[in-house]
C-alpha cells in the first residue's frame, strides 16, 4: 500500500513545529549556560576578595614589623586545605617607594582566575600605617 | 468519504465528505493555533534573552566599578538611599547616583571619564551605611532581588568590623 501524497504536508507542519520547539530550547540552553557560568564567576570572585582581605590583614601586620625603613621582601600566605585543593594562592610582595611611603602588592589567583591589590602605607609617628587600596585584574 | 460502486471491480472515491471536510479543518486550526503560540513564545524568548543578557551584562559592569571605587574609599557618606559619596585618601571624591539609570560622577580631573551612565540595568539600587563599606540592595519593581556588602579596605584596615 503507497502512501497518500497529502501526508507531505503534515511532515512539513510538523518538521517546522519541531523547528520552533528546538530554536526555543536552544536560547533556553544558551541563556542558563550564560547563568551557570556567571554564577560561578562571581562565587570564585567572592573567594578572591576574600584571600585579599586576609592578604590585607597580614600586609598590615608585617608592616608593623618595620622599623624607620620598609622592607623589601616576597612572601606567599599558607591557605586552608580546601583553597589548596582548588589551586588557591596568595602571594605578597612589599617594597619602598619613598622614605616615608611603601606598597604592598597582594596577588591571589584560584585556578585561572586573578585578582591582585595594592595597599599603600605611610610612615608617621605611630609606625606604617595603611593609607589606600587599590583593587586590579 | 463517497464511493460509487460499478459494475466490475472495487469502489471509486469521488471526494471528501462534509464530516471529513470539518474534521480536518479543525485539526488545521488547532495545529495552526498551536504552532502560533510556539511561534510567539519562541520570539518573546530569544528577545528577552537577549535583553536580560544586557542588563545582567551591564549590571555586572557598574557593580564592578562601584566595588573597586568603594574598595578604594577612605570614607563613605551616604547622602540618600539613592546616592553615595566616596572619599579617596587622595582627596578625590565620586558620587554614585542610583535613580532611573547609575550615574558615577568623579570629581578628579584626571580620570578620562569624569562621567558613565548606565541606562539599562533593568534594576534599582539602594544604599545604606555599613560599618566598613555600604550595603546595596537590589531590587526590580517591588521585588527585593537581593544584597550585597561592599567592603572599603583603609576602613576594615583601619580597625572596623565586618
Amino acid at each position: 500500500m503507497s502512501c497518500p501524497p497529502r501526508r507531505g504536508f503534515a511532515i512539513i507542519l510538523a518538521i517546522a513545529m519541531m523547528a520552533l520547539a528546538s530554536a526555543t530550547i536552544v536560547v533556553l540552553t544558551r541563556q542558563l549556560g550564560f547563568e551557570v557560568t556567571r554564577t560561578r564567576l562571581a562565587v570564585t570572585d567572592a573567594q578572591l576578595r576574600q584571600l585579599l582581605v586576609a592578604g590585607g590583614r597580614d600586609a598590615v601586620a608585617h608592616a608593623r614589623e618595620w622599623g624607620k625603613e620598609a622592607g623589601v621582601s616576597d612572601w606567599q600566605i599558607d591557605l586552608p586545605q580546601p583553597l589548596k585543593t582548588q589551586g588557591a594562592t596568595l602571594m605578597l610582595g612589599s617594597r619602598p617607594v619613598s622614605p616615608t611611603m611603601a606598597e604592598i602588592r597582594m596577588d591571589a589567583q584560584i585556578e585561572d582566575r586573578k585578582i591582585s591589590q595594592t595597599l599603600h602605607f605611610s610612615h608617621a609617628a605611630g609606625g606604617w600605617a595603611p593609607t589606600d587600596a587599590e583593587l586590579g585584574r | 468519504m463517497k464511493h460509487s460502486r460499478t459494475n466490475s471491480g472495487p469502489p471509486i472515491a469521488h471526494g471528501f465528505v462534509m464530516v471529513e471536510m470539518l474534521v480536518v479543518i479543525g485539526m488545521l486550526a488547532a495545529v495552526g493555533l498551536v504552532a502560533g503560540q510556539l511561534f510567539r513564545v519562541t520570539m518573546q524568548v530569544q528577545r528577552e534573552s537577549a535583553w536580560q543578557q544586557i542588563h545582567e551584562s551591564q549590571l555586572d559592569q557598574s557593580l564592578r566599578q562601584l566595588r573597586t571605587d568603594v574598595w578604594r574609599a577612605s570614607s563613605i557618606e551616604v547622602r540618600r538611599s539613592d546616592a553615595v559619596r566616596l572619599n579617596m585618601s587622595n582627596g578625590q571624591e565620586i558620587d554614585w547616583e542610583a535613580g532611573s539609570s547609575l550615574v558615577r560622577k568623579s570629581l578628579a580631573l584626571a580620570e578620562d571619564q569624569s562621567e558613565q551612565r548606565w541606562n539599562d540595568l533593568g534594576v534599582t539600587l539602594a544604599f545604606t551605611p555599613h560599618a566598613a563599606g555600604i550595603v546595596v540592595e537590589v531590587s526590580r519593581g517591588r521585588e527585593s532581588e537581593g544584597r550585597m556588602i561592599l567592603i572599603s579596605q583603609p576602613m576594615l584596615l583601619s580597625g572596623r568590623s565586618l
